[in-house]
């Protein structure tokens, strides 16, 4: 595999390394996918914000007895810590680490500040979670020149914007885009042609693909398939007998088709939010109702900022009770609105509506609520009929109110009362 | 034993229904018609629980009742060979069809099963408390034809907004005003119909009042009447009667949304300007739609953009004298209203500013009134 220089390492450079893999005329591939990723994220922030943790070991999370490391900083990982690490085991590896605590509203802000900046470079910008995004750069080079080039200035443009340090894997589908990036880190660039892909793929292990789980890997150890490349020399019947309809998908993502396009933020299918406690809770606790008021909130002003609403909500709660190997019972529940609602409240109180019918009697460690069903809010039409107040429109004057303020003062200028009463651990985005 | 019919009137009959019968239902009998043999005819009866048709068509034989699934049976129908179709009962309401050479079995249910047709339920569930509604619209079949054709095409398909799911109809002094409404744009028909009185309004179901204008073109344009009763509408022509549901809700104040004046009137060609439309949205977005008309001393230009395809523009010339500016519109809704009025017409649109609805007239045809609001682009 050759590995020619990119076109031009332009300025600035502290870079560790931009290359690009058969850096062929990418206006010519059938898709040019970024994936974008920023470097130990929140510990970056942290040592953004705080010149005096700059250099050191920082480590964001696990300071409490069940938490987890959710970010740690290069030189913190020298010592082999990782993020989802247990707290304890980050102390025992790293004992001059620095523990903070995470400031979520923080880097929400800065997550948003790095997406405008990507929709600057395409309109189609999935996110993945706070730090991480494919952006769509198929048919961008007339406008912004030739792919590798358009990462280079985007990984400056999130430097000189923020500080921060953004790797960037760009290939021609969203698997391997996603492996490049992870693979250039700390620091990097990668770009791959699709003329490349299988070579690039096969070496790596098989648990590299997106689908293989312990579970699946296992199954594919005890078929002597180690390497992503063992998979796509195997017979596509055999696969099937082995794991069923999965054989097929995965033998295809092995051969490089991975026909997964980048989906805008308008067109996202869900929008979630989840929480692991510090502690279980029980069903009936106030606590769990707490999270799911600051659910609701939260998603419902996710869903006004995209200008879209959403019909069905579903709660998910993971149960204390431990089935082994880290898994815990997973219940979900349903339940589609007559009308689509952007409106904290009544997500709130659906998924409340949806606890109150469960019916175990356990702990629970974790709850989400997730919307789904999303249709999009044509706010440029005007109606006929504004000038009368619609039944709701009480609510929605409020809920402009609210974000506005929020939008001012910060996420945490303003939230309800119960929600507030005691703060809860800071829920992670989901999709 | 057995049913012969003529496979041409047998034909038009089950056509009929084909809009009415559900394709995924949840209940298979809302999925087949009912064929009830009297003497020398035969009733075909199809509903939705909401909209009713039913139907004679003449036929030879006896038979017990049967129903069979509306869509195979048209299907068959329809690729029939031969000049005539025979309906045969068998054990267990499997039903034997031949025509020509051709030999079906399709499985029936049982006829007592069958749902009431609305004009039948609703009667018995007489409201309580609210003055029945009770009028009768009696006009030229042409003239009720016209009314829904230029009317029904506002009517919202967004379900949740039920009281807008329907055009509705009350009665002038001497005459009968049918208005439909989405909420973005809004449609009004008045036409003469001497003696029409009705207290307050009833509104029409979209799919009832579809169906109901299939009908009125067979038959010559006789006069017709459609009862407006308790929580019903029906219309009997010829061989043929439609019932529905109306439409339970209150329909918003549409009088007020109306502008008593607008600041410029423009009249355009209808035909030129539907032609500009039509080439200016091959580049509005697929999501909205949007055209922007734009209007100088003589001149209107109609013009899209799109930044991923491309753009479009296009110059009328026209009788104009005020300040330049410019409106957005859901090139559709323009579209749609244009399409009812009678080419080589001219149409006047009265535009004030680009927030408020434009109201677009037909001097031909003073009595119709088409309001829509403007889109910011």
């Amino acid at each position: 595999m050759s590995v020619p220089p990119s076109g031009k390492a332009s300025g600035n450079a502290r870079r560790h390394s931009e290359r690009s893999v058969g850096a062929s005329d990418t206006s010519r591939w059938p898709r040019v996918i970024a994936h974008a990723d920023m470097d130990a994220f929140y510990a970056s922030v942290e040592q953004l914000d705080n010149p005096a943790l700059r250099g050191l070991p920082v480590i964001v999370g696990g300071a409490s007895a069940r938490g987890v490391v959710t970010s740690a900083s290069y030189e913190a990982r020298k010592f082999g810590v990782r993020s989802a690490m247990p707290g304890a085991q980050a102390r025992k590896l790293c004992p001059d680490g620095i523990f903070v605590p995470g400031r979520m509203s923080r880097y929400v802000e800065i997550s948003r500040q790095i997406r405008r900046i990507f929709e600057t470079f395409s309109p189609i910008v999935e996110p993945l979670s706070l730090d991480e995004a494919f952006i769509d750069l198929t048919g961008t080079d007339r406008l912004l020149g030739p792919a590798h080039q358009v990462a280079i200035a985007l990984r400056g443009r999130v430097r000189e914007e923020t500080g921060l340090v953004v790797s960037v894997g760009v290939a021609p589908t969203k698997m391997a885009a996603k492996i490049l990036s992870d693979m250039c880190k700390p620091d990097g660039l990668l770009l791959l042609g699709p003329e490349h892909l299988t070579d690039f793929l096969w070496p790596l292990p098989v648990e590299r693909l997106w689908g293989v789980g312990r579970v699946t890997l296992e199954r594919m150890h005890q078929h002597d398939i180690i390497a992503i490349g063992d998979l796509a020399r195997r017979d596509v019947g055999e696969l099937r007998g082995f794991f069923g309809a999965m054989g097929p998908h995965l033998h295809g993502l092995a051969n490089g088709h991975d026909a997964r396009t980048v989906i805008g933020d308008w067109q996202r299918k869900s929008y979630g939010e989840e929480n692991t406690f510090e502690r279980d809770h029980a069903l009936d606790s106030l606590e769990l109702r707490r999270v799911l008021i600051a659910h609701g909130d939260a998603i419902a002003r996710r869903l006004r900022t995209d200008a879209v609403r959403a019909r069905t909500v579903s709660l998910k709660l993971k149960l204390a009770r431990p089935l082994g190997g880290g898994r815990y019972p997973l219940l979900t529940r349903s339940f589609s609105l007559e009308h689509p609602t952007d409106d904290g409240p009544e997500i709130t109180r659906v998924a409340t509506f949806l606890l109150s019918r469960v019916t175990a009697k356990e702990k629970v460690r974790l709850a989400g609520v997730q919307v789904h069903n999303i249709e999009r809010v044509d706010a440029n039409q005007l109606g006929l009929f504004e000038g009368a107040p619609a039944p709701d429109a009480k609510n929605e004057r409020l809920n402009r109110a609210l974000d506005a303020v929020m939008k001012k003062f910060g996420d945490e200028a303003i939230t309800r009362g119960l929600a507030r009463a005691e703060r809860v651990a800071p829920s992670r985005r989901i999709k | 034993m057995g049913l012969v019919i003529e496979r041409a009137s047998l034909l038009s009959s089950l056509s009929l229904m084909q809009g009415i019968v559900e394709r995924r239902t949840t209940v298979p009998i809302l999925g087949h018609v009912l064929i009830e043999p009297d003497g020398s005819s035969l009733a075909l009866s199809a509903t939705d629980l909401e909209v009713g048709i039913r139907t004679q068509v003449t036929c030879n034989g006896k038979e017990k009742s049967l129903t069979l699934n509306a869509r195979k049976l048209f299907e068959i129908v329809r690729e029939a060979a031969g000049e005539e179709v025979s309906l045969t009962s068998l054990d267990n309401d499997w039903v034997e069809i031949k025509c020509g050479r051709a030999k079906f079995k399709m499985m029936g249910l049982d006829p007592r099963s069958f749902p009431a047709m609305p004009s039948q339920s609703a009667k018995e569930g007489a409201p309580a408390g609210k003055k029945a509604l009770k009028a009768e619209l009696k006009l030229p079949s042409s003239v009720l034809g016209e009314m829904i054709d230029k009317t029904i095409f506002a009517v919202s398909p967004d379900e949740a907004r039920y009281n807008l799911n329907g055009v509705y109809v009350e009665a002038g002094s001497g005459t009968a005003r049918m208005v439909a409404t989405d909420s973005h744009r809004l449609a009004l028909i008045e036409r003469e119909v001497p003696g029409f009185k009705m207290d307050g309004g009833a509104i029409i179901p979209r799919k009832g009042i579809a169906e109901l204008r299939k009908i009125l073109d067979s038959g010559g344009d006789g006069e017709i009447s459609l009862s407006l009763e308790g929580q019903l509408a029906y219309l009997k022509r010829g061989a043929t009667e439609v019932s529905m549901r109306l439409v339970e809700g209150e329909f918003p104040d549409y009088r007020g949304v109306i502008p008593k004046s607008s600041k410029y009137k423009v009249a355009v060609d209808r035909d030129a300007l539907l032609a500009a439309i039509k080439r200016a949205a091959i580049f509005s977005s697929e999501r909205y739609h949007g055209v922007k008309f734009s209007l100088s001393p003589g001149t209107l230009t109609v013009s899209s953009t799109s930044p991923e395809t491309g753009e479009a523009s296009e110059t009328l010339d026209i009788d104009f004298k005020g300040e330049e500016f410019s409106i957005g519109f859901n090139a559709g809704y323009v579209q749609q209203a244009l399409g009812v009025l009678p080419q080589g017409s001219e149409v006047e649109f009265g535009l004030s500013d680009d927030v408020s609805a434009g109201v677009m007239l037909s001097p031909a045809d003073s009595k119709y009134t088409y309001v829509v609001m403007p889109m910011r682009l």
